[in-house]
């Protein structure tokens, strides 16, 4: 990898660890300050939403660093990863039923959490010098972050759906010009089908990781990449 | 000579030891492979050679009338073996995948009271989108079994269900919108231009077809010069001309998923256009008394692209 590209991902990755310890602290800060109640619930995307928006958009380069090769991570799952974090926020910005409720609270606090373990192990892995615990870390947490995201943003979605489906936001219909319809209700009942299917894919993905992990004792190398095994021409296409 | 067969990534484990000659040809080492290890059958393997080639990457032994001296191999040598995955004739693949629209798409025309809950009557322009769409289907299905003849056999099989998702999906987005209550239609005029631009599309795009064909004698992978009409300008004027016979239908029915999936075939076919004709320009370079590709003959826009 050429020198400037990783100085670039090494800032990269720790800005957004930066941001990301922020945002978990403001978050701790908040519950605090309402004594850890139910009650300290209410306020919490007014509080931090603003940071959220600003770190999760910048992600948005991880799917750049991705086309333009910087990392090897292919395009379309870096896409998806983003893409359902960036949908997530954006409902929130726009869906003020989704702000106070407790789903909102659970999200944040799994993202912060995983982020922050997430970001300080790319940007030391970058020069092999991962600390054994930071790797546990990564390969462990999930175990209870990724339901706990999951849940957090499906409850979001779920939040958010009378007051969509009242002001029929985004929703367009027909008759129109270019004879399209949009419904923004329904496409998001249909999101709440790809986190059932991807819940136990990824779950199943990141155990088999954490197995890797501890059986190497901690080696986080990155997989071997080999010329021999890109597709044969016979599986393209011709006539 | 002596061949030893080893498996490929890290491990290099020995599969087995074949008994071949200099003038044995990738075909038949795939065969004797094959006799040793009926799981994998001829078109499921590929060769490479355990030394790196100029490039420092390994040679790939990918013509299977080629000889193991063409590849260099003379003496006692060690191959590694990949394993394609289970193979799917292109035919099998070409069926499947268009026989869903063919079947999808009338769908919405003939249920459409039952899926968009209210009576209603189609107008002339879903009437010819009908026609158009279904006609396409049917060219393609009658082209693949009377028409096509392929270079390869056959594909990985998990290209059948990838195919499958985009035809189908593409055919239930498009006919949803087009076959709508709601639809609006075009003035008469851009619909007549789309229906003529789809006619000619279709039309030389079967014309291409079969000169292609014709370049390649039955039962046989021979690569020819394709020439005569349109691959007089362009290299692929079968996907030029699949291109336009879109842009008709997109002009025709005026809906924002056609355009969308118009957009995204023409990209891919631009792709393979472009590896396609880099492959004629390398085959044909003039050298070694082969023929010369001609060199202003363009990818896929006339004269332009």
């Amino acid at each position: 990898m050429a020198g400037l590209v990783k100085k670039y991902l090494f800032l990269y990755n720790i800005v957004q660890f930066g941001g990301w310890t922020y945002i978990l602290y403001l978050l701790a800060a908040h519950f605090h300050a309402g004594g850890w109640s139910s009650q300290s619930l209410i306020g919490v995307w007014q509080h931090v939403g603003w940071w959220v928006t600003l770190f999760q958009f910048g992600a948005v380069l991880e799917i750049v660093h991705s086309l333009v090769g910087f990392v090897k991570t292919p395009v379309a799952t870096t896409f998806v990863q983003v893409f359902s974090r960036v949908a997530c926020v954006t409902l929130a910005i726009l869906v003020p039923t989704t702000n106070d409720h407790w789903a909102m609270s659970l999200m944040l606090t799994a993202w912060g959490i995983t982020e922050v373990v997430r970001y300080l192990f790319y940007a030391l892995s970058l020069y092999d010098a991962v600390p054994y615990i930071l790797g546990w870390l990564r390969y462990t947490l999930f175990i209870i972050l990724y339901p706990s995201g999951v849940t957090g943003e499906t409850g979001t979605i779920i939040a958010s759906l009378p007051y969509v489906k009242e002001t029929g936001l985004w929703s367009i219909t027909m008759p129109n010009a270019l004879n399209v319809s949009f419904n923004l209700y329904y496409t998001l009942i249909g999101s709440l089908a790809f986190y059932v299917i991807g819940l136990p894919w990824l779950y199943t993905y990141m155990l088999g990781q954490r197995k890797r992990f501890i059986q190497s004792g901690g080696v986080t190398k990155k997989p071997a990449t080999s010329s021999v095994t890109s597709s044969p021409s016979s599986a393209k296409k011709q006539n | 000579m002596k061949i030893t067969i080893v498996s490929g990534g890290a491990s290099k484990r020995t599969i087995c030891e074949l008994e071949l000659s200099t003038s044995t040809t990738i075909k038949e080492l795939k065969k004797s492979f094959a006799q040793k290890n009926p799981k994998y059958y001829v078109d499921r393997q590929r060769f490479v050679t355990s030394q790196l080639g100029p490039d420092n990457k390994p040679i790939v032994l990918s013509d299977d009338n080629k000889t193991l001296s063409h590849y260099k191999i003379t003496s006692d040598n060690t191959l590694v073996f990949k394993d394609l995955g289970p193979q799917v004739s292109w035919t099998t693949v070409f069926l499947t995948e268009y026989a869903g629209p063919l079947l999808i798409y009338p769908i919405f025309y003939f249920f459409g009271q039952q899926i968009y809950g209210q009576e209603y009557t189609h107008g002339y322009t879903q009437q010819y989108a009908l026609l158009c769409y279904s006609l396409h289907y049917i060219k393609r299905l009658l082209e693949t079994i009377f028409v096509h003849r392929f270079s390869h056999a056959t594909m990985p099989i998990s290209n059948i269900f990838k195919n499958s998702i985009y035809y189908w999906g593409n055919t239930i987005l498009v006919s949803y919108f087009v076959n709508h209550p709601l639809f609006t239609s075009p003035p008469p005029a851009r619909v007549l231009i789309g229906l003529c631009l789809w006619v000619v599309g279709e039309l030389f795009n079967l014309i291409s077809h079969i000169q292609l064909r014709n370049l390649r004698p039955a039962g046989s992978t021979v690569r020819q010069i394709p020439k005569g009409l349109l691959f007089e300008y362009v290299s692929c004027p079968n996907y030029t001309m699949e291109i336009l016979a879109w842009i008709g239908f997109s002009i025709m029915t005026q809906t924002l998923t056609a355009y969308v999936f118009t957009v995204l075939g023409a990209v891919q076919m631009y792709v393979w256009a472009v590896a396609k004709h880099r492959r004629y320009r390398k085959e044909f370079d003039g050298k070694n008394g082969e023929l010369q590709y001609p060199r202003n003959r363009k990818i896929i826009v006339p004269f332009l692209l």
